[in-house]
């Protein structure tokens, strides 16, 4: 990426965005996963660091939308929609993370696999908004840290092991 | 939201110092060289906070999670820089060895079996309360990745553990290995009121 390209951080259970030529990224994906939904034309990217499937499963009162795949989706939509409008044939979405990390354990505690069940809702809530997921480097079990580029629309994930990869 | 009282997290801190100085005596045994955890800090910590104490999302480090169960239900992590796994692995089995490949795996499992088992057993020990630990499990990756991969189930809850630091000394005479590591004891919700009464019937 070009040195003059800024990019915007998003912690755990948050979401931001930036616009072009800018990027957006996150560290440190296990089973969290990244939902990044973008216009066409690069105008915008939104970007939510997800760490639950569905918001129905909280035990807490405090509700954060970032935090749970199918709050993610229309908080990212009504982000992005706030430098639009954008019609819906021009949304298109990339996905990353969702590692199993511990193995051996989420065969004591099956919540421990939940990164399988945040692919599966964060496809669903696209899905279910009719956005194309572009890109989709999920599951595995390697951590990765990801980066959106508004310049290209290129998704770099970095995992410990593989290096950089530009998809 | 886990909210542990200042007087409680004294208590932690008491059964924490009991617990690791039991499981430096197991480690000086194993290997036969002086081994000393002491316990600088018990506090109530955020999740940000332990990815941050890490050393930040990206940071290699070494986890080793395992479950407690029985009367008392939570999850114990211990992290540590991954930059010491080599010499952990070689001292345990004088094995130079790749990590992941096979006996570094196993030797890293056995590395924290020792140490939270000795913990817990010292837990259960002062708490009277019947508590065992499951396999532990490994995994040498970006902190935030492991660090939240362990904690997720309970995340549901609230997002808050209890902080147990300790400083490694004396790993071994002839080639220091001093390093912090912490620890973090993670009550399931339904067990933060056991673990409350439990802690009132200690002394003070």
């Amino acid at each position: 990426m070009t040195s003059h390209e800024k990019t915007v951080k998003v912690g755990m259970a948050d979401m931001d965005y930036c616009l072009a030529p800018n990027g957006i990224g996150t560290s440190g994906l296990g089973s969290c996963v990244a939902i990044i939904i973008y216009p066409a034309n690069g105008a915008v990217a939104a970007l939510a660091h997800v760490m639950l499937p569905e918001a129905s499963i909280r035990r807490s009162d405090d509700f954060k939308r970032a935090k749970y795949a199918d709050t993610a989706v229309p908080l990212l939509l009504e982000t992005v929609h706030r430098f639009g409008p954008f019609r819906k044939a021009m949304l298109r979405a990339k996905i990353a993370g969702g590692a199993n990390m511990f193995k051996r354990l989420s065969t004591v505690d099956p919540m421990m696999k939940i990164g399988e069940r945040n692919i599966e809702a964060a496809k669903q809530a696209l899905e279910e908004a009719n956005i194309p997921i572009m890109t989709d480097v999920t599951g595995g079990n390697e951590g990765r840290s990801v980066l959106f580029s508004l310049k290209d629309q290129s998704l770099s994930v970095r995992t410990i092991q593989g290096g950089t990869k530009f998809y | 939201m886990i909210i542990i009282r200042q007087d409680e997290l004294e208590k932690i801190r008491e059964i924490s110092n009991i617990g690791l100085g039991h499981a430096a005596t197991s480690l000086s045994r194993l290997l036969n060289m002086p081994c000393k955890m002491t316990v600088p800090a018990v506090a109530s910590t955020g999740f940000d906070e332990i990815v941050a104490l890490a050393g930040g999302p990206e940071k290699e480090v070494a986890a080793i999670s395992l479950k407690m169960e029985g009367a008392f239900r939570g999850t114990m992590l211990f992290i540590f820089p991954a930059t010491h796994v080599s010499s952990i692995v070689w001292q345990l089995t004088g094995a130079s060895t790749e990590f992941m490949e096979g006996i570094g795996y196993s030797a890293l499992c056995e590395f924290g079996n020792i140490i939270m088992g000795a913990y817990v057993a010292t837990f259960a020990d002062v708490t009277q309360l019947h508590v065992r630990s499951s396999i532990p499990d490994v995994v040498i990756d970006m902190a935030g990745a492991a660090i939240t991969s362990s904690l997720l189930p309970l995340s549901l809850y609230g997002e808050e553990a209890i902080l147990i630091q300790t400083d490694f000394n004396d790993w071994a005479e002839d080639k220091p290995e001093r390093f912090q590591a912490q620890f973090y004891l993670i009550p399931e919700p339904d067990s933060i009121d056991v673990l409350r009464t439990a802690l009132q019937g200690m002394p003070s």
